[in-house]
């Protein structure tokens, strides 16, 4: 009985239908937050925030490239993470959210991925080179896509998950290597402006807008989780009768 | 604002081409991010609707079935 009590919350949070209608009270606010943040960031930081003493006004590129890559690459941890969850203790719910940050996270690789190239032109003057960051990103946008089209592959929900996981597992070996590529290989893409560790390489000026933008990133990060989760749900979920009276009484509001 | 004039915010020094290229593709993909999801949860109402009517239609005609059965 004991036991029974200190595990509810557990299964709560395992639970699609907990998770449905919290976000459900939780999007307008985080969209909120969101929205603001994102639009401050980007005016700051493409209108008002100095040009780069070398690299002129190409630089405000940054201001999209660094916060999606520092999100793509988080996100790959998320969803690792969240299919060695599913795996362990077999919650539905966290194979839900793994399955719906890899879309995401293919996303916004790909916005690293693109903004990069066009930054290196006027910079570098090559869209593309085959260096260590660029290279090892470009394996983080095959391995977000090969999640997706691994859990599209299998009919059977429970298998695909599972392979899914093992997949997003194996391929987390890729993460560390994207942070430390700058420094074990000779590059052309510059080392890492912000650090745990240390002053930022970078004036406040044009620091406080980047920051913003990560934020901003990390809230968009989490609106779109949830409402790619929220789908999942539905689509998982379809024949529950909790999924058909919220779809009956949506339609008696209408 | 940095910039002197909106000409000059467009044109940025000759980086405007690279930068406001840069911001469209972003904010077309997060913006898809967003709608995509929508767009899917609006089909599966529209599926799990269709579903339900189905379901009733079969119980209805399951249950005339039953009372023609047991008037006859």
């Amino acid at each position: 009985m004991k036991l029974n009590v200190q595990w509810t919350w557990f299964h709560r949070l395992g639970s699609p239908r907990w998770f449905y209608q919290k976000t459900q009270r939780w999007l307008p606010w985080l969209s909120l937050v969101m929205l603001t943040l994102m639009v401050t960031g980007l005016v700051w930081g493409l209108a008002f925030a100095p040009p780069d003493a070398k690299q002129g006004n190409s630089f405000r590129i940054i201001y999209l490239h660094v916060p999606a890559s520092i999100v793509a690459l988080a996100g790959y941890y998320f969803m690792a993470i969240a299919g060695a969850i599913g795996l362990i203790w077999r919650i539905k719910l966290s194979y839900m959210l793994m399955r719906s940050a890899a879309p995401i996270g293919a996303a916004l690789t790909f916005i690293a991925l693109v903004t990069g190239a066009i930054w290196g032109k006027p910079t570098w003057g090559a869209y593309w080179v085959w260096d260590a960051r660029i290279t090892s990103m470009l394996i983080l946008l095959f391995l977000y896509l090969g999640v997706m089209a691994l859990r599209n592959t299998y009919s059977n929900n429970e298998v695909a998950d599972k392979a899914a996981a093992i997949l997003s597992l194996v391929g987390m070996v890729n993460v560390p290597i994207i942070y430390k590529s700058v420094d074990w290989w000779q590059t052309l893409h510059q080392s890492a402006t912000i650090k745990l560790t240390g002053a930022p390489s970078m004036h406040p000026d044009m620091f406080m807008p980047l920051v913003v933008m990560i934020l901003g990133f990390y809230s968009f990060y989490a609106v779109s989780l949830f409402l790619f989760t929220r789908a999942e749900i539905l689509r998982r979920e379809c024949r529950t009768s909790w999924v058909k009276q919220l779809v009956t009484h949506n339609l008696v509001e209408k | 604002m940095y910039f002197e004039s909106f000409q000059q915010l467009v044109f940025m020094g000759g980086h405007g081409v690279y930068v406001w290229s840069s911001v469209y593709i972003s904010l077309v993909v997060l913006g898809g991010l967003i709608l995509k999801p929508l767009c899917q949860k609006k089909q599966m109402f529209k599926n799990i609707q269709v579903q339900i009517d189905l379901q009733k239609a079969n119980d209805k005609a399951l249950n005339r079935g039953q009372d023609n059965a047991s008037h006859s």
